[in-house]
């Protein structure tokens, strides 16, 4: 496993380079109703109210209703950005997903037209690795200050596999 | 009788116990969820990479897992729900076997409380191979006001 370690040096550069780093989605995610359903049913989730729009309608929804894990589909194309960040360098393979937390201020239905901006919030050393974390809004894209969803993900870079 | 009390969420009371929820995983639909979710991470698909990564064998995404979680917290909920928040920390992996049984991944939950506008909080339990596979899983719901339209 040497070759794959992280030198403390390497995690002492990183632990600098990350504080304030933020990122966004380049596009406009619009959700669509074929994408929730996909993502719905790939998680084996086939109750009507994620598949069906009038099923959804009657309980409250204004259109087909993503399930409650659906946005990491967003943030993690814009985590991608920081994973893959050239100023960074972070070996891919020594990072391993700590924790996830989704608040959602209204459910994230078909028809939403999103932006997506991440921001690295925390950067802690932890037992021989970095524990950095990351914040991520949901937004109308037509007005970036309201969020719908925010999404809360931390990442060990240089982590050992925790079996 | 859900709508007597806005918010109440299919009459969940404080302590109430709910129902072990089991789901089988196997490569195939990690193969599947990776395609759905964008998440082509090696160490759920191959062997190879997986070893190589320090694992036993190829495991499931942690994601995957946490949906297991909203899957068994809406099997306990009705449909006119909306999950406020849902919070995990991924513990231990899922080690997910190739061969057509797959490994099983259960999920008990219970009603910690339930808050006058009706929020309720759900603790939920997630193993797998007797082992806490998630820690810290938590979801607070709500049931949908039916006079409107949410979303």
């Amino acid at each position: 496993m040497q070759g794959l370690q992280e030198t403390p040096s390497d995690l002492q550069r990183l632990a600098q380079a990350l504080p304030g780093r933020s990122y966004r989605l380049t596009q406009p995610y619009e959700v669509a109703r074929e994408k929730l359903r996909e993502f719905a049913s790939a998680i084996g989730e086939m109750d009507p109210v994620f598949h069906d729009p009038a099923v959804a309608v009657k309980c409250g929804f204004r259109d087909v209703v993503a399930v409650p894990t659906f946005p990491i589909v967003i943030t993690f194309k814009v985590l991608q950005q920081l994973l893959a960040d050239p100023e960074l360098v972070i070996d891919l393979r020594r990072v391993v997903h700590g924790d996830q937390k989704f608040t959602a201020l209204r459910p994230l239905c078909a028809g939403d037209v999103l932006g997506c901006s991440t921001s690295v919030t925390q950067v802690r050393t932890f037992g021989g690795s970095l524990m950095v974390a990351t914040n991520s809004e949901l937004h109308p894209i037509e007005d970036p200050k309201t969020s719908i969803v925010h999404a809360e993900a931390s990442l060990l870079i240089g982590a050992q596999a925790r079996i | 009788m859900s709508n007597e009390i806005p918010g109440v969420c299919h009459g969940l009371l404080p302590g109430q116990q709910l129902p072990e929820q089991t789901f089988v995983v196997t490569r195939a639909d990690l193969v599947r969820y990776a395609g759905a979710a964008g998440d082509f991470n090696p160490i759920h698909y191959s062997e190879r990479i997986a070893r190589a990564a320090g694992l036993p064998g190829v495991v499931a995404h942690g994601m995957f897992t946490m949906a297991l979680g909203a899957r068994a917290v809406h099997a306990w909920v009705d449909a006119a729900v909306t999950v406020l928040e849902y919070n995990v920390r991924f513990a231990k992996p899922v080690i997910v076997p190739d061969d057509e049984t797959g490994v099983r991944v259960m999920v008990s939950g219970t009603v910690k409380s339930v808050a006058e506008d009706g929020s309720t909080l759900i603790m939920l339990t997630v193993t797998s191979n007797d082992q806490k596979v998630l820690s810290q899983a938590r979801a607070t719901v709500r049931q949908n006001n039916d006079r409107i339209h949410h979303g």
